[in-house]
């Protein structure tokens, strides 16, 4: 008797937890995907561009994205209804788009970040709110990595200029999108230590097309932007410090941008 | 008390309000769960335009005119190209500038390009929470396990008025259960029901074992550290189960249940010795929280579910449980060095777990219940005679001489007997017991022979037990019952424990030449008696207690007085000689033959 109840139990449990578990295996295969893909950069350090385009392309970690977006994609209507009635519809939201992002279906990508302004406040947790917001930041990022990469080996003046002004244009987009996610969350949320490094990648792409295309004093970033680098840089090491991460994080990305920190003590909002 | 279709109601009612509650934690748990997040592509390396674009920009005030510095620096700056020394040159130049940046503004200085990071590091910095900490609005999943625990509490309070009264020792050792796992993280602590087990498990026991409702609070730290231990550990086996891949959810629920009849055997079996030396048993060691009892639970855990082809449950019953947990807890207590010493704990589970290796395989349809017992004996024989039965506790646990004893006779005495055998019953639980525990009596009562024997011990039994079974096997008929041939073998182990020159080989020119003297004993005896000379000595002699007494006083005078060959043809001789005067009308008893069977020895 208790047998079968247990079991009966156990079914109706299963039953009613299909969604979630789906969500589960998504969530499963897009952080062993975006694990590796992480350890791929930061090992690749020294390497540019042929390592980067290696992890765009590294079959592992796409594979592990396609197999997080199949897995929110077998989710019916029945189970949407259940996962939003569980409030866990942010968490699907946000997977989604990072998932589509990351395959580079960033059409989607966008449509998907877009529903976050449909979806109630009580379904978008503060993480998921923070990054569906910096998403489109995160994929004008991208494009200007990709523009760069798209220069011909001498290109001429007129590429040279139009390519930066691109890159300044998208990287002033990115940045905007990037400061809303951060607008989101309070100060002290972890996922500030994220977009902030997600900012210092759209500045050293910045960076990197003033060095490759600039003239003069302008094959250096603009005294502005290294005063914005040197601030992100100060908050990025208090952040760091909140969450126990090492210091190493502030120096890797001070050596990427020859700039130091800006001096003095974290305040409440850094 | 309430009746069963009550119970079984309050049953139900529990169990969904469990179901509810441990679906929505689940759903908490995937709410909050950590993100891995990718960063978007950037530039990673530091290139020669990473150090023109600094000298051009933070770095100009290293730039000294005239130098080569700025030769380079200028060069960079209006695209000539440079050459790959000076490529170089400036590359080494921007990061020993910039180290002087960095030791200026305060910071620690790194000469080295930090590129690469430590794998926990990395996992650190992009691994994102869901909530900012102590901005989590859902309750812990214990606490909703918590809240139904409550529900369920009230439920049973219905159904047995006054049980859960705070102040009633019934409340305080449900209470005490709940302190046992409140500190545990039901989010790694893979099956959410358990709290609610041990729970009901604990208002259950104590209700039908007076002496727990004594009030005395040793019984609160009892249900307190065994409900602590057995949950993580029922949680460490979900765990692995689910990393290796090997699990579904009735598998992790018979975890569980096993989980929970260790728990009430704890309580019921091992409840009033603990009470009785709560020193030994809840005295808690340095490191912090591994009671002795709730360590013995989880071996016994482990016993059960730690077979080599998955758990051998179906070899258990709750009375298996509470055998083999008595004895551990009382060779435990006279040893509690079993758990202290050794390999970080661990005697008492890798001797368990070896016994579940080594000797599962002989618990069949056949002789059912085996294992059990035959872990009992071995953990009380242990307790008697520590040192030499477990010389190398310390170093090798696993190697034990009457783990290995038992494994050589359960062998021998379940082997299908040969095709030309004479006698061929096999024999039933109770036999292999029986035989088992004499083996054990003399390993453990006969030090001297045993560390004599020791390195060989194993092939000493074996070459006696084999022996034996096979006159046993050869010379038998359907007139030996079963419970005498255990007998016989029981004196015949006897004898080569007194005795070593029983496993000395017979000489040549003899009719059992090369076989053990044992053998030819044995066989001599059962010759006489299974082939006698005529239906009055086989009438006489096949008798159980003329068998019994016959291979018992025959096999004693030879250990007393030398077992050679010489001997065992004098006893041939004798016994023929008796078989026949039975035959011819002679009156026969065993004191008689006792003192005959002397006399013809001594001469």
């Amino acid at each position: 008797m208790r047998r079968m109840l247990a079991v009966l139990l156990a079914a109706a449990l299963v039953a009613s937890c299909t969604s979630v578990n789906r969500l589960r295996e998504a969530q499963e295969s897009f952080n062993e995907a975006a694990a590796l893909e992480n350890a791929l950069r930061f090992d690749a350090g020294l390497q540019e561009g042929p390592t980067q385009s290696g992890i765009v392309q590294n079959t592992t970690v796409q594979n592990g994205y396609a197999s997080a977006l199949l897995s929110l994609d077998r989710l019916e209507a029945r189970d949407v209804a259940r996962l939003k009635r569980d409030r866990l519809w942010g968490n699907v939201l946000a997977l989604r788009a990072l998932t589509q992002w990351k395959l580079g279906l960033t059409d989607q990508a966008r449509d998907t970040a877009r529903e976050v302004q449909d979806a109630g406040v009580e379904q978008v947790h503060p993480r998921d709110r923070a990054l569906l917001l910096a998403l489109p930041g995160l994929i004008k990022t991208d494009e200007a990595f990709a523009a760069l990469q798209r220069l011909p080996a001498d290109p001429t003046s007129a590429q040279r200029a139009a390519t930066l002004r691109n890159v300044q244009v998208l990287v002033a987009d990115a940045g905007e999108a990037i400061d809303r996610g951060r607008g989101a969350v309070d100060a002290a949320h972890p996922v500030h230590v994220y977009l902030i490094q997600a900012r210092l990648a759209a500045l050293r792409n910045l960076q990197s097309a003033h060095e490759r295309l600039g003239e003069g004093d302008d094959r250096a970033l603009p005294s502005l932007r290294r005063v914005e680098v040197q601030r992100q840089l100060k908050e990025l090491r208090c952040h760091a410090e909140r969450v126990g991460a090492k210091p190493e994080i502030v120096a890797y990305w001070a050596n990427r941008f020859s700039l130091t920190p800006e001096a003095g003590p974290c305040g409440p909002g850094t | 008390m309430p009746g069963e279709a009550e119970l079984i109601m309050f049953a139900i009612r529990s169990a969904i309000k469990l179901g509810h509650q441990s679906r929505q934690a689940y759903v908490d748990a995937t709410g909050r769960r950590e993100l891995v997040l990718p960063l978007p592509n950037f530039p990673t390396a530091i290139t020669v335009d990473s150090a023109g674009g600094y000298f051009v920009g933070e770095g100009g005030r290293h730039v000294t005119r005239p130098s080569k510095l700025a030769e380079l620096v200028d060069k960079w700056k209006a695209r000539t190209p440079l050459t790959e020394a000076e490529t170089e040159e400036l590359r080494v130049l921007r990061c020993e500038c910039f180290v002087q940046d960095l030791a200026e503004a305060g910071l620690p200085v790194t000469a080295t390009d930090v590129s690469t990071f430590d794998p926990d590091d990395l996992r650190t910095l992009l691994t994102v929470r869901q909530w900012a900490r102590g901005t989590d609005p859902t309750p812990s999943a214990l606490q909703r396990v918590g809240g139904a625990l409550i529900e369920i509490g009230v439920d049973y309070l219905a159904n047995v008025p006054g049980a859960l009264n705070a102040g009633s020792t019934t409340g305080k050792l449900a209470q005490a259960v709940l302190v046992g796992l409140e500190p545990l993280r039901f989010s790694e602590v893979k099956v959410s029901e358990l709290p609610a087990r041990l729970f009901v498990a604990t208002l259950e026991t104590v209700s039908t074992q007076p002496a727990l409702l004594t009030g005395d609070p040793k019984v609160q730290e009892l249900v307190r550290v065994t409900a602590k231990g057995l949950a993580v550990d029922v949680g460490a086996r979900v765990t692995a189960m689910r990393a290796g891949g090997d699990t579904d959810s009735s598998r992790e629920e018979r975890v569980a249940e096993w989980g929970e009849l260790v728990f009430r055997s704890i309580l019921s079996t091992g409840g009033r010795m603990v009470l009785e030396d709560p020193r030994t048993f809840l005295g808690v060691e340095p490191a912090g929280e591994a009671a002795l009892i709730s360590e013995v639970g989880k071996g016994v855990l482990g016993l059960v579910l730690d077979g080599p082809d998955g758990d051998l449950s179906r070899l258990f019953s709750r009375e298996g449980v509470d055998v083999v947990l008595k004895a551990a807890l009382t060779t435990v207590g006279q040893h509690p060095e079993i758990l202290v010493r050794g390999k970080e704990h661990q005697g008492l589970r890798v001797l368990l777990a070896s016994v579940t290796s080594e000797l599962a395989q002989y618990d069949t349809v056949l002789t059912p219940a085996m294992l059990p017992e035959v872990t009992r004996l071995i953990l009380e024989k242990t307790g008697e005679n520590l040192e030499q039965l477990w010389p190398e506790m310390a170093t090798k646990p696993e190697k034990h001489l009457l783990l290995t004893a038992a494994k050589t006779t359960l062998a021998i005495l379940t082997k299908a007997p040969p095709a030309g055998a004479r006698w061929k019953p096999t024999f039933a639980r109770e036999d292999l017991l029986a035989v088992t525990q004499t083996v054990f009596d003399e390993l453990s009562s006969n030090p001297a022979w045993l560390l004599a024997a020791a390195g060989d011990t194993d092939a000493r039994l074996a070459t006696a037990l084999q022996a034996a079974l096979d006159v046993l096997r050869a010379r038998g008929t359907s007139q030996l019952g079963v419970a005498t041939a255990t007998e016989v073998l029981q004196a015949s182990i006897r004898a080569v424990a007194l005795r070593a020159e029983f496993l000395e080989r017979m000489p040549a020119g003899t009719a059992a030449a090369g076989k053990p003297v044992l053998a030819a004993a044995l066989d001599a005896m059962l010759a006489t008696i299974f082939e006698p000379p005529g239906a009055r000595a086989a009438w006489r002699l096949t008798r159980t207690e003329a068998v019994v007494g016959i291979v018992e006083v025959g096999l004693g005078e030879l250990a007393r007085r030398g077992a050679s060959p010489e001997r065992v043809a004098a006893l041939d001789a004798f016994l023929k000689e008796q078989a026949a005067g039975i035959e011819g009308g002679r009156a026969w008893d065993l004191d008689t033959f006792t003192t005959g069977l002397r006399t013809a020895l001594g001469a």
